[in-house]
């Protein structure tokens, strides 16, 4: 991003940017930036907290009126505490699984806890009005197949090559979306426990995790790069 | 939260791979008073509208959409960001309600009809700057003198 500020200003607009890597602001040194204390994908600070939106809001846009180039700010302000991770757990009837577990016993638990979280992001989605799911095109039932088949099976016919990289990739976000937003709808915001809890404890996240070893050896180049850093967060590859 | 120092060593290890771009310029611009600033959002998100395409993993192009767009896909090829809090507020990556109050208060001008996101993270920034020069053309087409980047 300091990079398009660069061409931006370049071309007589404006620019001020909410930086959440120092460094890089540092490095790139784009003309006005604030660097914020939070983690990736919380930019204006947290969610449904318009004060605190506004305040970061409020910092970036001040820096418009400096006299020169280049403007690297610090905005100290600290997010709102959120769930503690060793005892959050999701709050409707889903539980950790064994990671010793056999590929068809957890084949049969991500489809129960499927079967349970489809009704239930419905809710949620009803109850926001929108949701992100839908990346890959396919229904929660289509995705149990899809992943199942490639849990037990490997690559076979179910998934043709020609989509199979784009099907797992974003069927992986679609589900990763759907629990995470269904979590949060039920339990309030928690960001990192959910994360954590969606991919080390949940059939979800270790179906994927045992998919993202396995396509490592698909035919498919593009599966393969698939595969390699965009599929499992890298803190939890097997 | 983000400083080398607070990354784990993998984590760091990817971010700090990023390739800045040398330029041998320092463009600064002195933008209009507030009340004529016209404001246009551009994150790194991946965000776009559900009936867009989604991006690739080596896409450098990007996606527009409306202040008042409600309903978003995220298709950024990462999965080392939050996208819970963006699920519950949009306004996390994208301030369009806090910009709205800013304009309502005389603070701000106006916002853009059309804002934009690209998919953050590249190895090879060069490839943002010819779709750049074309987002750089509809803002001036629209009259915007004033960018918001906001990163995720």
């Amino acid at each position: 991003m300091s990079v398009l500020a660069h061409v931006f200003e370049r071309a007589g607009l404006a620019t001020t940017l909410v930086a959440l890597v120092y460094d890089h602001a540092l490095g790139q040194k784009p003309p006005r930036a604030v660097w914020v204390p939070y983690w990736y994908g919380r930019t204006f600070g947290a969610p449904n907290q318009p004060d605190l939106q506004m305040r970061v809001l409020r910092a970036a846009l001040d820096l418009l009126d400096r006299p020169s180039w280049p403007v690297l700010e610090t905005y100290e302000e600290e997010p709102p505490p959120t769930a503690d991770l060793d005892s959050w757990s999701p709050s409707w009837d889903i539980e950790p699984v064994d990671e010793a577990i056999s590929d068809a016993e957890l084949a049969q638990r991500f489809r129960h806890d499927l079967s349970v979280l489809a009704p239930l992001h419905a809710e949620a989605t009803r109850a926001h009005g929108w949701s992100t799911f839908g990346l890959a095109d396919r229904s929660f039932q289509e995705l149990e197949g899809i992943f199942v088949s490639y849990l037990l099976e490997g690559p076979t016919d179910n998934i043709p090559k020609r989509d199979r990289a784009f099907v797992i990739k974003h069927g992986s976000q679609d589900l990763t979306d759907a629990f995470s937003q269904t979590a949060a709808h039920l339990g309030g915001d928690a960001p990192f426990a959910i994360r954590r809890w969606y991919w080390t404890r949940s059939s979800f996240g270790l179906v994927m995790r045992r998919i993202g070893e396995a396509l490592h050896d698909d035919p498919d180049a593009k599966t393969r790069v698939a595969a390699d850093g965009l599929f499992i967060p890298r803190e939890w590859k097997l | 939260m983000v400083k080398w120092s607070d990354l784990s060593e993998a984590s760091r290890a990817s971010t700090s791979s990023y390739a800045f771009l040398d330029f041998d310029d320092r463009p600064w611009v002195t933008p209009p008073p507030p009340e004529e600033r016209r404001v246009a959002v551009v994150s790194s998100a991946g965000v776009h509208k559900p009936e867009d395409k989604p991006f690739a993993w080596n896409d450098h192009d990007w996606r527009s959409f409306a202040s008042d767009q409600q309903a978003f896909r995220v298709s950024h090829a990462s999965t080392n960001f939050d996208r819970s809090g963006f699920m519950q507020d949009r306004n996390l990556y994208l301030p369009f309600d806090r910009l709205d109050e800013l304009v309502e208060e005389g603070a701000l001008g106006s916002l853009a009809p059309t804002h934009y996101s690209f998919m953050g993270g590249s190895m090879t920034p060069e490839k943002f700057l010819p779709h750049a020069e074309t987002a750089i053309a509809t803002m001036k087409a629209e009259g915007v003198n004033t960018v918001v980047l906001a990163p995720v």
